[in-house]
């Protein structure tokens, strides 16, 4: 019976604590889903990718786009920078190309801008040392897609947790409510639950002879 | 059948292994099951050959896989979805459908998941019942229902990577159970069914020749089972999409294409060669008995994913097989979870995010964020080596296991 018993806590462990404990590793919070790709823009010398975007959370911390570097051809540095508006410098973040793969999305992460829920950042990408021959390229946005300029840059911003148990709080309380919106399969299943709960949990009536 | 169970609180026992299962269907994901419930969810359509279906309509589908399982699959599945399609409710096919990374912010996956695992759960509880029937010892009965019911490896591999393997396993321990009743046919006729859904279980088919006892008999026995593995794949035989996706992929390509080259486009497949000593041996040995050949259900399989790359789920091949090892010779299971473990851990570290904690995609979609165990790995190692090595220790115990088991013939 001590594998049953060990099996059931794991289990519930596996179901109720360790999303939560899992959730402390994700210290970079997505504000989307990045948007399916399209055309690309090249990035050498004094050309350049930007735009402007509003911030939908605070503690802006990062920025990804997915890089085209076919052989890691370009070797040179790819500097993003961070505006507020379009004028105030808050942020430059420098990665080299030897460093990026071919189509892969790249993170651009920096210490969090506090304050930045609802204001209006822009972001540029240059790469002044690279020439066309070893520019790298950025990925645009799917020109299919109805809602966006086919220029518009393919990127996600990334925001920092204000406290460690934020997260797991905000899991749960999106997963109870997705649970619940499916309102006749969350009482049927609870009441399942529920039902299993108290057969395992009553006692067993002895034989009496 | 219930009241010959001898194992006190059976009742219990099982209130709790439902309950464990149930808490795992609904909130784990792992993207095979929305792929081959996309692919049969065409039955209900009219579409009979999936296969060429899915060869010949590849551009106009949001999920291009080929279906890479037995007919037999196809029309459990498709059918058991026409079945409870009024629970599913009107959001399923589009669900089904929907292959962009917000499929599984939809209200309903829950509800969805739940359903899908759901004859998973039958199979699985039958199992349970079918092995304590191996044993006349009442304790023996109860340590092998628990056994099964509560190893964690059976209900992850079913539940969490949620893939059709519970019901050829089902198949072919119900096929073991009719050998050691003297049957011969009507195991021949459920691997073949077995090999239906999947095809590793006429892998058996070799050595279950070997059990008859004139050349006639056991032509007959190689006549059945490929006699009913036929009826069920020869209306697809000739369909391109059958031959590429059934046959040529899995096992069938991984057992043959990877081994040590001769040259000249030749190689020598180790899993090939380890069943190839394994029969000869037995036929010379003549170790082929039936009270034996719950020996070979196991070391069939345990040999081919020990020797060769491996899908998760096939380690569930064996797990019936291991239980009743260790029911009978308990000294053996120290070494039977080290050989499990090693064999669960290794697939967590391939490059597959789908593996790991992309599991809890259905809870949060913020969990693919997380590195891959492998990806983890290669700051500071190479993950490919650490999974040969794994590996290698994986086949090392599994030989060494083999030979063991055989060698005692008192087990």
């Amino acid at each position: 019976m001590r594998l049953v018993r060990w099996t059931v806590v794991f289990v519930f462990l596996i179901v109720l604590v360790l999303p939560a404990v899992l959730s402390l590793g994700i210290r970079y919070i997505p504000n989307s889903f990045q948007p399916s790709l399209g055309n690309t823009r090249q990035i050498y010398d004094d050309s350049t990718a930007f735009q402007s975007f509003t911030a939908e959370k605070d503690l802006f911390s990062g920025l990804g786009v997915s890089i085209k570097n076919p052989n890691f051809a370009n070797k040179k540095d790819i500097i993003l920078e961070i505006f507020e508006g379009d004028k105030k410098l808050l942020r430059t973040v420098t990665l080299n190309g030897k460093s990026i793969a071919d189509g892969n999305f790249v993170k651009f992460y920096f210490p969090p801008v506090e304050g930045s829920l609802g204001k209006t950042y822009t972001f540029v990408f240059s790469a002044p040392t690279a020439t066309i021959d070893d520019a790298l390229e950025v990925f645009l946005v799917d020109k299919k897609l109805p809602d966006k300029d086919p220029a518009d840059v393919s990127f996600v911003s990334f925001y920092r947790t204000p406290t460690f148990y934020s997260l797991p709080l905000e899991i749960y309380n999106q997963w109870f409510g997705k649970l619940t919106s499916d309102f006749p399969f969350f009482v049927s299943y609870l009441a399942i639950i529920l039902v299993l709960l108290f057969l395992a949990i009553k006692p067993s009536r002895s034989k009496t002879s | 059948m219930l009241q010959k169970l001898e194992i006190p609180g059976w009742q219990k026992i099982l209130v709790l292994a439902v309950l464990v299962r149930l808490l795992l269907m609904p909130f784990f994901y792992h993207p095979d099951i929305k792929t081959y419930h996309f692919q049969a969810s065409f039955l209900n359509k009219g579409v009979l050959n999936i296969y060429s279906y899915l060869t010949e309509n590849k551009k106009a589908l949001p999920i291009k896989e080929e279906f890479v399982y037995f007919p037999l699959s196809y029309f459990f599945l498709g059918g058991y979805q026409t079945l409870i399609s009024p629970l599913l409710g009107n959001g399923f096919s589009s669900w089904l459908s929907d292959a962009s990374q917000e499929s599984m912010d939809r209200v309903g996956v829950f509800r969805y998941l739940f359903l899908l695992k759901l004859p998973y759960l039958g199979f699985d509880i039958a199992t349970a019942f079918v092995l304590t029937m191996f044993f006349n010892n009442a304790n023996q009965k109860r340590r092998s229902f628990i056994l099964w019911l509560f190893n964690p490896i059976s209900i992850f591999l079913i539940y969490i990577y949620s893939n059709i393997d519970i019901i050829p396993v089902f198949l072919t321990l119900l096929s073991l159970l009719l050998i050691e009743k003297q049957k011969l046919l009507l195991p021949a006729v459920l691997l073949g069914i077995g090999a239906g859904f999947k095809s590793y279980p006429m892998l058996f088919l070799p050595f279950l020749i070997l059990l008859g006892r004139s050349v006639n008999q056991k032509l007959l026995i190689a006549a059945v089972a490929l006699g009913a593995f036929s009826v069920i794949i020869l209306p697809f035989l000739t369909s391109a999409g059958f031959q590429q996706g059934a046959f040529a992929s899995g096992l069938t390509t991984r057992i043959f294409s990877y081994g040590i080259s001769l040259g000249f486009g030749e190689i020598l497949a180790p899993g090939v060669i380890a069943l190839a000593i394994l029969f000869f041996w037995s036929v010379f040995e003549n170790l082929c008995k039936k009270e034996d050949m719950w020996k070979y259900f196991l070391v069939i399989p345990l040999l081919i994913f020990s020797l060769i790359h491996f899908h998760i789920q096939w380690i569930l091949w064996t797990v019936p097989f291991f239980i009743i090892l260790i029911v009978k010779e308990e000294r053996f299971t120290l070494p039977v979870i080290t050989l499990l473990g090693l064999a669960f851990l290794i697939p967590l570290f391939y490059d597959d995010k789908a593996m790991t904690f992309s599991i809890f995609r259905a809870v949060s979609d913020l969990y693919t964020l997380l590195p891959t165990p492998f990806v983890m790995l290669q700051r500071f190692y190479d993950p490919y080596a650490f999974q040969g090595a794994l590996h290698s220790l994986l086949a090392g115990g599994s030989l060494v296991l083999a030979f063991q088991i055989f060698k005692r013939r008192q087990i």
